[in-house]
């Protein structure tokens, strides 16, 4: 993934931002366009549109985005107003926010989840017990 | 008033006086009124700059090469002058981005006087309206073969380290990099990366490839369109310090301008140009 041509990213558009598998940066990434990361990061991480995280990365840092795409590896919470993707290489240890969230086979998340908007909702009621009662 | 500034530096004597005469013909022809004045060992840039201010010149027409510009660039600093740019010699960089590549063109822009507000970027105080070079940068719009690329590639890479927006350090081993303003690429006008107009500098870096990457890529990095290239990195930012290696040699179209630590930033809307319609931006 992390030595894809730049143009095929279709999951975010074209990035505006990259940074390369061999660059490490220390401090707090801001950018205002989509970013796709392929190296090092220790800080933090946010930009106002979409973020994808090639497999070669690793994060250690907070990251905030408009939505995001994971591969690569993250430790730190992740904030993402849409969707946010765990590809089948990703790795995040730290907590999820975010407004939908997909998990393909073979991601590894370490963490708690809270999905926005999702609000205060009545559980099910239980069929069996109904039924059992019934019964009787 | 147009004020204009005649470089013959680097200019065959005889190519200089035809394309002398050839724009007071055309001067005349579009009855675009003004003072011609040549740079002579006695009348540097400096002073021609002067003297048009002195006159109240509201134009400042730089008749030469890129370099030309570049030393009017540097001497005209914050005064008020609508700049624009004739070329003398052919395949200038400034005037493939300005949209004035040759005289005729040139002077017919100057005509209908379409001006731009465009972005200036400074290092260590000096102005550039391009890029700057770093490293196998420096073979941008130089016309070499792959094998002499892949020589250039077997080179040590440079241990980089800069400082971006007063916010973060970017590490990392690169064999070259680009520092965009705007660039008179051939890469065509849909790239994001190095419109003068969007108050940004775009930060290219290329790492070390293999000699099938090379291959396949030596047209885009002969061309300074690195975000092409699989592997490189690309940011957009408002200013950027050189701090290593120190003494790092930093070049504008081929000339060394400054070494490391060096702080170049972005002026956005700094300067009033004439341009082209087919202008790159």
């Amino acid at each position: 993934m992390a030595n894809q041509p730049i143009n095929q990213e279709k999951q975010s558009g074209a990035p505006e931002s990259i940074v390369g598998p061999s660059v490490k940066i220390e401090g707090d990434l801001k950018s205002s366009g989509n970013l796709r990361i392929d190296g090092i990061v220790a800080g933090k991480v946010s930009t106002s549109q979409s973020l994808l995280v090639g497999e070669t990365a690793n994060i250690s840092a907070d990251i905030s985005a408009e939505n995001a795409m994971v591969s690569g590896t993250i430790q730190g919470n992740v904030k993402v107003l849409g969707a946010l993707i765990l590809g089948r290489t990703a790795k995040v240890s730290g907590d999820i926010t975010c407004g939908s969230l997909q998990v393909e086979n073979g991601a590894i998340f370490n963490g708690k989840c809270q999905m926005k908007g999702s609000g205060s909702f009545e559980p099910m009621p239980e069929k069996i017990s109904v039924e059992k009662a019934e019964k009787k | 008033m147009y004020y204009y500034i005649l470089d013959s530096h680097n200019i065959p004597q005889k190519d200089f006086e035809r394309n002398q005469i050839e724009l007071q013909t055309l001067l005349t022809e579009f009855k675009i009124h003004g003072e011609l004045a040549r740079i002579t060992p006695l009348r540097g840039i400096p002073d021609l700059v002067d003297t048009a201010a002195s006159r109240g010149a509201k134009t400042l027409v730089v008749c030469g090469t890129d370099e030309t510009f570049h030393q009017v660039l540097a001497v005209v600093k914050d005064r008020d002058f609508t700049l624009a740019f004739i070329p003398f010699i052919g395949g200038t960089q400034l005037g493939r981005i300005f949209g004035m590549d040759d005289l005729a063109t040139s002077v017919r822009t100057l005509a209908s006087r379409r001006t731009e507000k465009i972005d200036a970027a400074k290092i260590n105080g000096m102005l550039f309206l391009s890029y700057l070079e770093l490293g196998i940068g420096v073979q941008t719009g130089k016309k070499i073969n792959a094998w002499s690329l892949m020589k250039l590639f077997n080179n040590s890479a440079i241990n980089l380290k800069l400082r971006i927006d007063d916010s973060y350090n970017i590490s990392s081993k690169v064999m070259g990099g680009l520092l965009v303003n705007t660039r008179g690429t051939f890469a065509g006008t849909d790239s994001a990366v190095g419109n003068p107009q969007d108050s940004f500098l775009d930060l290219l870096l290329i790492e070390k490839l293999s000699k099938l990457s090379i291959f396949r890529n030596k047209q885009a990095i002969l061309t300074g369109c690195y975000e092409k290239v699989s592997g490189a990195t690309a940011i957009r930012c408002k200013k950027v310090e050189f701090l290593e290696p120190l003494n790092l040699p930093v070049y504008v179209d081929g000339r060394e301008i400054t070494r490391a630590p060096a702080v170049a930033e972005i002026l956005p809307g700094n300067l009033r140009m004439i341009v082209g319609k087919n202008r790159t931006f």
